[in-house]
Formats: C-alpha cells, structure tokens, sequence
C-alpha cells in the first residue's frame, strides 16, 4: 500500500479559491480576475466576512483544520502579509491542527526570496507551483511567460525560505509538444527534487483560449494515442526517479502524498471559500456563485454567497465515494462502502467492469486496473 | 324531427382551418361560452395537439336557428387529417349526407383535399365548397375557385368564402349546411342498422362508440348484435356530444351520438360495423365494412429487459383504445423479447410508440420498418414476412412479391422535375401528369410501398420546400426482385437491423445505412465494425475507432461538482442504450435506415 492512512485527518479540510491572475493562460477555465489592488483589497474583505460567517454558523462542527489550501487563480498575486492576514483570520476563527499541512499554490514568476521567507514563517509548509512545462516554446504557446528555467530560481528561494514540501504541476499533451521534448520536461523536473509531482493531461474546456482556436481551426484536439503514450512515460521516469503514482494525475515521494488533496477522493469533509469555491460537508455538497460583484453582494449583506446545495442521501455518498476513491492507485477499502451488502445495480456494475478488466477487486480493496485509469469517468458512469 | 337534421364533415388539407371552423361554429351557435373555449376543442389529445393533426374522429351536435325561423340539428362530424388513416376517413363520410370543402386561399387544393373529396363522392355526399382565409392579402380566390372547379369538377359558383379566423361569414355557411345539404333517409320503423364509425375505451365505461342511426332507433336496455362478429351487448347509455357528453333517452334514425354497451375493448366493434337490434336484426349490413390491415410492422423492444411484461401491459391497454394496430411477442437474438407490431403508416407508429413511451413511462428500441412481403415458396406455399429476418432462405423462394401504392402528388410546377427524379429513384412508373392551373401540377405515380413508408415524404418535402402534397392508396402486390440486407456490428449479424430492398438499390441503401450507422454509434472502449452485406457478400463496411482514453486530469472540488452532474446525465443516456453483444447501441442506431439520404 502507497498511502498507508485511511483518514487525512479527523478535522476538515479548507480550500481557498483566490481568483486573481496576472494574465490568463490559454488552458485555464478556473473563474478569476486580472489582479489589481483594488480587488485583491475587496476580495479579502469579503473573504474576511465570510470565513465569519461560516464559523459563526459553525459549519465545520467544531472540528480544527487539518489541511488548507490556497489556490486559484495565483495566491501568490497577493502579498505575503495579506496572505499571512488570511492565515490568521484561518487559525483563530476555525482553529488549525497542529500537524495541518498548508498549501499555497504559487506561480515561479510571483514570488521573491523575502516574500516566501514570510510565508514560510506565516505558517506555510507546502508549495505548489505551476510549471507546466520546461519548453519555452512550449510555454509561449499556451500564454505563459517562456522562462522555464525561472523555476530553478523559484524552487532554490523556496528551499532556502524554509520550504521541504514541494510540489511542481505539469501537463502533457500541449500544443505542439513532442514525446521527447515531454521526456526533457519530465526529466529536469525529476532533477529539481520536488516531494510531490502533478502530471495533467491537457482537456480542452470551453471558454478558454484553447477552445477558441480549437473552434476556429487554428489549434488541435490533444491527441489521445500520444496523450496515453507520455503518461506511461511519466509513470516510468517518476518511477525510476523514486516517485509513486498515488493517483491517476498525482506522483510523490513516499510519505509526501498532497493530504489536502486526498480529501477529495477519500470522500471527507472540506469546506471551500471564495468565488466558485465547492464545499462537501456532512454528506451535503454546495458551491459558492463564480462572480466576484455578487460574491461581495451577497457577503455585504450578510449572507453566504452559495449558488448551488445538495443533501446527499447516504446511498449516493456511498456511490460517489466509490467512483472517486477508485482514483487512487491503492483503491478503497471494501468496508468504507459501508457495512451490508452493496445495492445489486452496483453488484452487477462492478462484476460487468471485473469481466472488461477495468477493474480489480483484491485483499479487501477495489481499484481500477491499469487499462481502467485510462476509462475512470467511464467506470464512474456505471457505478453511478 | 328527421327533417331538421344535417349531418356533415370538413374535409380540408392539414393547416387549412378545419378545427377553427369547427371552433367557430360552436361559438357561433352558443355550443359552448368563451370561457370554455379551449383553441380546437375538436382534438382533445394532447398528441393531437402537438402535432397538430386530427388521430381520432369525433362527432359534435350543434343546434342551429336558421333564418327561416326553424331550429335544426347539425351534426357535425370530424375526420382525421393524415394518409394514415383513410379508412376512418371515409366511414366518418359515410356517416354524413354532406361535406364542407375547405380550402385555404392562400394554398389552394392539395392532395389530401383530393383524396378525400373523391372519398366523399363515392358516398354520395352533398360537396359545398368554402374558401377560407380569405382575409390574408395572399390570398387567390379566382384562382382557387378555377382549380375546385377544374380538379374536382365541382360547380364553384355558389361557393362560400370565409375567414374563419376572423370569424367572418360563418352564418352563411351554416345556412348553406341547412339549404343545400339533404336530410338524412331512413326508416324509422325498420328494424336498427347503426354504422360506427368511431370508438375509444374509456376508463369508466369501457369502451364508447359513436354511431349515426340509418333506420330504427337505440335505446338504453336494448339488446344490440355487432354484425361483423355477431358477438351481442346490452345498451347502457346513449347520447350526444354537444360538445359536452349529454345523456338521451335514445338516438333516432338520422341521429349521431354514442352508445355504451359494455364493451370490453375497442376490438369488439370495429370502425365500419354495423349495430343492429339482437331480437329484431336488420336484413343487411351497412355496405363498405373492411378489416383494416396494418402496412407498416416493427419490433418493439424496451431497453430494460426486465420490463417485458410492462410492455405487454401497455401495448394490451393501447389496443383498447385503437383496434388498428396489432402486435404479437416475437423473439430477437439482439434484443431479447419483444413485440412484432403493424400499423397503418409510418406516422401511426410513431404515434403509438410515443404514447407507450410517454404515457407507459417504457424507453424503447425500434426495429427497422417494413413493409408486408409475399412469398411465394417452391413447395407452393403462400407466406405473408413481416419480419425481414424471417424471409426463408432464397433457395425456397419461388417468387417474393411487394405491396405497390397509387400516389398522388400536388405540386407548384417548378419542383415537377425534382419529384420526376425522386420517384424514378424510387422505381415508380408514372401514370399521369395533370395541369391544375399554369402552376401546379398533379402528378400520379405507382410506387412500391417500401420505398415510401421510410423517408419518402420527408425527401418530397425537402425537394418542393414543403409545397408539395401527399396522398396514396394500396392498390396490390407485384413481383420484384428483392433482396435481405443484413447488418453485422464486430462479426455478428443483428438481426434487428436487417431489412428488404430492391437488388438495384442494395448497394447503395447498404453504403448509406453504414455510414450513417457509424455516425451514430458512440465510441466505445473498442473498434466497433460495420458491415452491409446480402447472404455472405459483404458490401459496405466502416469502422467506428476505437475509445483511446475517457479520464478526468484534474478531480478536485470544482471538478467534482461539473463531472458529478455530467456522469449523471450520461448515465440516463445510457439508459437508453442496448447491448448488443459487446456494443452499445443507442436507440437512433436501430432506426438509422429513416436517416439516410439519397444524395
């Protein structure tokens, strides 16, 4: 076993979406805003008000934060003493536990070497930064700024701040990139070190750039023959270079899995502030409005600025915790689908994907077979 | 009073303003206040409605003071308006003494207006014709007056003209209805002959007939014999439609209305019977009674085979109410249990299966359409294949025959050479091209059936931008050289797919069903492979790539919520679906021969 837990943590996990960019990458479909200091200073008074809010309504429980996580957008278009400001707002309204792993997702060009000293010293003890790809062209094209080696920059001044959990994004299947220069990318990253390494097939989502060029013919679908063939690359380099594959996307040094992140497929509990931001509490899901003037409405007046709120029945969380639990390359404990016999149409579900061999069930755990990772959102339609 | 009853019907192409005549009529006469009003009251099914088509006949009794001073009984008696169902058309006629021939001025006469005005002159019915929308600034009346007279013979001085919209000129033709339309004959004294002409089941009551009484009279308590199948029933109720369900003391000779008897099923009487008294029977049957037969068959099969018997249930309480489809189970290797079902044209089917559909809450799968074979075997035998994969082997087949249809089309004459090149495509033979004016033209075909029921009007429309109108009758059988066409998905036949063609289009059809079997066949985990082929040569073959990866990158919050609710959706699609082997096959796939085009 990978993973060797069976819980993240007996307290909730917090996500915290900050939706500002410099600029907006050509994949990206996440809801943000250009910064400016304007909207960095109103979001976090409404950001301020709603963690009140929440903790005034006690929708965690009373349970401490065992993980937090600030994405985006780019947490780090905020300064450090903002950051550290949410930080703190965080610890003493919801209470952090003690060992709590502490996102921050930081981009290489935004961060200086005093900026992460502070955050580290704030309380941050995990980053995660986007490099997407070690190929300037490679990264020109998709509207990022092609300085790949800025990274190495990035990761030293993260080191030197403090910083011994560390996390590199890439993707694979970008416009334009061959199989050896993905290779290239795979292997300066192995040589950077980092505890944690995210491999995303590109998917093109409407409303991005990409999309657009797609539409007009200027761009191509990701190929998924050479998509499949640079995951299996990725799986073997990072294996070489002593990285486990946890879950579909997901590669880290024994013992440095993203805890934060293993909430969502292990079916616990987090809360999500900000724009756009989703929540799973109690078995109930809810998501807040991705529009930043009536985020500010809604918390101006004293409301929650949820969009969309569902009560799961216990029977669906069991689905749903099955489909997402298969994500991870140990699977799920049989037991966690709840005691008693599993409802026939799932039985039946799961016999027909054993028999396809896109699924396993073995030592009291089930878990998708290597051909079944390539087909988990087929699989998460039949056992649904 | 015998004398101060005029029973009459509309007969108009779709969309010429029947059912707002009919509305009119009631509002004129106070039948019903403008509170009750409900737009075309005429057609009460939803279906109906949406589509905008008369399915069933209904009757309405309208009380009528005329200017000179008397009241009179008008009965009037609606028709449905499709090819479909001629056969009710024209025992809805033969309950009549008169018809009103409306024709929108702006369209002019159309091949159903000709088609059902011929079936008014074979029962001798009083024709007056009328001319609506005559308030729209398209309209030609001079023009459509020409074509009444010329096409239709019929004397088109006196005819009226009337905005039926508007409301304007109603009266006049009401007093026309009066004037010009004969009371009903019969004798009173005789002994009770009733033509039915139109029945439902209804929940409470079983099953309703309406009638229009030729002699004698009906009453409730009496003992009546249905002389078709001489099976006997007790009269429980009588009355009229006006247009709410009133009770009567009885219904007298020239009176329409309807009749309960405890029926069970709308089978027990069929449309065209005649209802006479059981002790003092009538010497002879009102003439024209046929059994309708269905010239359209398919399978069909619901998506969960556990619902077999939920399928049986629903086709047996849809029989109840429409005696003209029939279906009995038949098994297919691809699709399990099912049910093998006639119909009276393409439109009837999708009617129906929409209805169990819809009102049975079942998802089905359609097998392909056929039409009727004959087969004559070398051993002399006479089969009748209504099921493509149960044509014998060739070797056993001395002759194979096909149903031929006599069509008429009614087109502005700028489209004649697109419909020439479509039926000569369809091997029709022409048998006469008509001046109706310098700009429209009847053209008269014989076709064979197969090649109408799939797509035909659907092509005539898209070649006359939907000028063009349709009317066609069975008229026999005739020798051609046929040929089954069989699918195979990875190797293996699915029987549902096959289908009868004519050898010169086999290729073609086969090429054309591949590819629009490929379009419409999802990805699947697999290469899935299409083959056309006639006994073991194959002629058409595609292939459907294979799936390479189905896999979300990134699942976390805002992932979760988009993916949960769009699996979702994708699992209640693939309820939808069939396994047919290994492959899925939505439902389009088994109905991809209605799809494909010839160009």
């Amino acid at each position: 076993m990978i993973l060797k837990i069976s819980r993240v943590s007996m307290g909730v996990g917090l996500y915290i979406h900050v939706p500002f960019c410099r600029t907006r990458c050509h994949f990206c479909a996440f809801y943000l805003q250009i910064h400016r200091e304007d909207r960095a200073e109103a979001y976090l008074q409404s950001l301020e008000r709603e963690i009140h809010l929440h903790a005034a309504r006690n929708t965690t429980g009373s349970r401490p934060l065992g993980t937090v996580y600030l994405g985006g957008g780019t947490p780090t278009t905020l300064t450090s003493e903002q950051l550290s400001n949410v930080l703190a707002w965080v610890r003493s309204y919801f209470g952090v536990e003690e060992d709590a792993e502490l996102t921050l997702e930081a981009h290489p060009d935004t961060v200086t070497g005093e900026e992460l000293e502070r955050l580290a010293e704030a309380g941050f003890n995990r980053i995660s930064f986007g490099l997407e790809s070690m190929d300037d062209e490679e990264l020109r094209r998709i509207g990022r700024s092609p300085d790949a080696r800025r990274i190495h920059v990035a990761v030293q001044l993260a080191r030197e701040a403090g910083f011994v959990n560390l996390n590199l994004d890439l993707i694979y299947g970008l416009p334009g990139q061959s199989l050896d220069s993905w290779r290239s990318t795979l292997d300066q990253t192995i040589a950077l070190d980092p505890t944690h390494v995210s491999c995303y097939a590109l998917t093109v989502e409407e409303g991005t750039r990409l999309h657009v060029d797609l539409v007009r013919g200027t761009a191509n679908e990701p190929d998924p023959v050479l998509q499949n063939a640079m995951e299996d690359e990725a799986e073997d380099r990072l294996a070489r270079g002593g990285y486990e594959r946890y879950e579909i996307s997901n590669y880290c040094r024994p013992g440095f899995p993203c805890r934060h992140n293993l909430r969502y497929w292990m079916n616990e509990d987090y809360l999500g502030l900000g724009p756009s931001a989703q929540s799973y509490v109690n078995g109930r899901r809810f998501g807040n409005v991705d529009d930043l003037a009536v985020y500010h409405d809604a918390l101006e007046s004293g409301r929650l600025p949820i969009l969309q709120d569902e009560q799961l029945n216990s029977e669906r969380q069991r689905r749903e915790a099955l489909v997402f639990g298969l994500r991870l390359t140990d699977g799920m404990d049989i037991t966690t689908l709840g005691a008693g016999p599993r409802p026939a149409d799932v039985e039946r579900a799961l016999t027909h994907l054993i028999d396809r061999g896109l699924v396993e069930e073995a030592a009291g755990r089930i878990r998708l077979t290597a051909v079944g990772r390539r087909f988990a959102d087929s699989v998460a339609v039949e056992l649904l | 009073m015998q004398t101060h009853i005029r029973n009459f019907s509309i007969i108009a192409h779709i969309d010429h303003g029947k059912s707002t005549l009919a509305d009119r009529f009631l509002e004129t006469t106070g039948a019903i206040t403008a509170r009750e009003f409900r737009e075309q009251i005429l057609d009460a099914m939803d279906l109906e409605r949406e589509r905008g088509i008369t399915i069933k006949a209904h009757a309405v009794v309208i009380r009528y003071q005329a200017s000179d001073g008397q009241g009179y009984v008008l009965n009037l008696i609606d028709t449905p308006g499709h090819v479909d169902f001629t056969y009710e058309v024209s025992r809805s006629l033969a309950a009549c003494e008169g018809a009103l021939l409306l024709v929108d001025a702006t369209q002019g006469v159309e091949a159903q207006t000709i088609a059902n005005a011929h079936l008014a002159f074979a029962n001798r019915l009083r024709v007056i014709p009328v001319i609506n929308k005559i308030d729209l600034p398209s309209a030609d009346i001079e023009g459509v007056k020409h074509q009444i007279q010329e096409v239709l013979g019929l004397d088109v001085e006196d005819a009226l003209l009337v905005s039926a919209k508007e409301g304007r000129g109603i009266r006049e033709v009401l007093e026309a209805v009066v004037a010009r339309i004969p009371p009903p004959a019969g004798d009173p004294e005789k002994p009770l002959k009733a033509l039915v002409f139109d029945s439902w089941f209804d929940n409470y009551q079983g099953v309703i007939v309406l009638i229009r009484v030729v002699d004698g009279m009906i009453r409730p308590g009496m003992k009546i014999r249905a002389m078709s199948n001489k099976r006997a029933f007790e009269v429980t109720e009588v009355g009229v439609f006006s247009p709410k369900r009133t009770r009567t003391d009885g219904l007298s000779t020239g009176e329409v209305g309807y009749v309960c008897a405890g029926m069970r099923e709308v089978a027990d009487t069929k449309i065209g019977d005649t209802l006479t008294d059981a002790v003092r029977p009538t010497d002879s049957a009102f003439a024209g009674y046929k059994e309708v037969k269905p010239l359209v068959f398919c399978g069909l099969y619901s998506t969960d085979t556990a619902r077999f018997e939920d399928l049986r249930d629903a086709l047996q309480k849809l029989r109840l109410n429409d005696s003209s489809f029939v279906y009995e189970p038949e098994t297919s290797l691809a699709l399990g249990f099912g049910f093998r079902c006639g119909f009276l044209g393409l439109l009837h089917m999708e009617i129906i299966r929409e209805r169990l559909e819809r009102e049975y809450d079942l998802t089905l799968i359609t097998t392909s359409p056929t039409v009727v074979y004959r087969v004559i075997t070398t051993a002399g035998k006479e089969l009748y294949i209504d099921n493509p994969s149960k044509l014998p082997s060739l070797s056993s087949i001395e002759r194979l025959e096909e149903p031929v249809i006599e069509t008429t089309i009614i087109t502005p004459e700028r489209f004649v050479g697109n419909i020439l090149q479509l039926c000569q495509d369809r091997r029709g033979v022409q048998k006469g091209l008509q001046y109706l004016d310098p700009t429209r033209v009847m053209l008269t075909y014989e076709l064979p059936l197969n090649e109408v029921i799939l797509d035909f009007y659907d092509r005539l429309k898209s070649k006359t931008q939907g000028y063009a109108s349709l009317d066609y009758e069975l008229i026999g059988y005739r020798e051609s050289d046929l040929v089954k066409l069989d699918i195979l998905l990875n190797g293996e036949t699915v029987d549902a797919l096959s289908f009868i063609t004519h050898r010169d289009r086999a290729q073609a059809r086969g090429r054309q069903l591949a590819e629009k079997m490929k379009e419409l066949i999802p990805k699947q985990m697999f290469e899935v492979a299409i083959q056309a082929a006639i006994g073991n040569k194959v002629i058409a073959r595609e292939t459907v790539g294979a799936l390479k990866k189905n896999v979300t990158a990134k699942c976390y919050g805002g992932d979760i919520t988009r993916k949960r609710k769009l699996w979702e959706k994708q699992k209640e699609g693939k309820k939808r679906m069939k396994q047919v082997g290994r492959v899925e096959l939505p439902q389009e796939a088994f109905l991809a021969l209605l799809k494909v085009t010839d160009d």
